[in-house]
């Protein structure tokens, strides 16, 4: 009869016991070492740089945006303009000129679960806030972030155009392409509260300023990058206003 | 010859150094050469 012997488990040798590797005078395996060390270390940067782009960015625009949340909601609760102005005018006050990164309105988009605090403005700085109101050339704004033309405004005649970001800073409009039309845009203001119905989507160059026109009904347009994740081309969704 | 454990830890705090600044610079670059509203 064989007789059956249980196996030892063999024991690893510890590490302080494993023997050094003498290197050969002239080898260049310590540079590549080093080198190698170096390739981990830059491809470890390039995630911590994606991590950033990504998620990291959000932090400071939902930051952002729940501040000027609060002021908006502040402004809209103790509003004092009328909402119509005579001869069926509606649009802010007279003189109300924004500065850059100011609250203007809120929009809605439910069908993207989208909810964002408008700013004035569409220069870097502004669009890390929330998504950005064209301006209109004044105080505070330079080309090519601004207009020639007189701006417009929620609820009035002409062309509001508000730009977003799609991968960065909150990625507000990263769900844009999804609208289909007669999907519905709510803006919140401090002259009141109108509905757009998306009426179509474009796609231009990234260097195409077409969107940028007065325009003669009283529509929106979105602009954003285009495709997620790359500016190679520039997404406009247009929507009119529901007179309904 | 085994490595004395500082001389280990610099090393790693080398190599993190290395990696926050290719980020650092990543992001400087996407700064400048990325669109507005990227």
């Amino acid at each position: 009869m064989a007789e059956v012997v249980a196996r030892q488990p063999v024991a690893a040798p510890p590490w302080d016991a494993l023997p050094d590797v003498e290197e050969a005078p002239g080898s260049v395996r310590p540079y590549l070492r080093i080198f190698g060390k170096f390739l981990i270390s830059v491809g470890v940067g390039v995630l911590l740089f994606v991590a950033w782009t990504l998620w990291g960015t959000g932090l400071y625009t939902a930051g952002q945006q729940e501040r000027l949340g609060q002021e908006l909601d502040r402004r809209i609760a103790t509003a004092e303009v009328p909402r119509d102005r005579g001869g069926g005018r509606v649009g802010p006050p007279r003189r109300f000129a924004p500065g850059p990164g100011e609250p203007v309105f809120r929009m809605k988009i439910p069908e993207i679960g989208l909810s964002a605090v408008v700013v004035e403005g569409v220069g870097t700085a502004d669009l890390r806030k929330g998504p950005g109101h064209y301006p209109s050339c004044r105080a505070g704004f330079e080309r090519p972030f601004c207009t020639n033309f007189e701006e417009a405004w929620p609820g009035q005649r002409g062309r509001v155009v508000l730009s977003g970001h799609r991968t960065t800073y909150g990625a507000e409009f990263h769900r844009v392409d999804e609208l289909d039309p007669g999907d519905e845009i709510t803006i919140e203001s401090e002259w009141g509260t109108f509905v757009y119905r998306v009426t179509g989507q474009e796609i231009v160059q990234p260097d195409s300023r077409k969107v940028v026109v007065p325009g003669d009904a009283a529509e929106l347009a979105l602009t954003t990058c285009n495709p997620k994740y790359s500016a190679a081309e520039r997404l406009i969704v247009y929507a009119e206003l529901d007179k309904t | 010859m085994r490595r004395p454990r500082k001389a280990l830890i610099a090393e790693l705090v080398l190599w993190a150094a290395v990696a926050v600044a290719t980020a650092v610079i990543l992001v400087a670059l996407s700064e400048t050469l990325l669109p507005s509203n990227f």
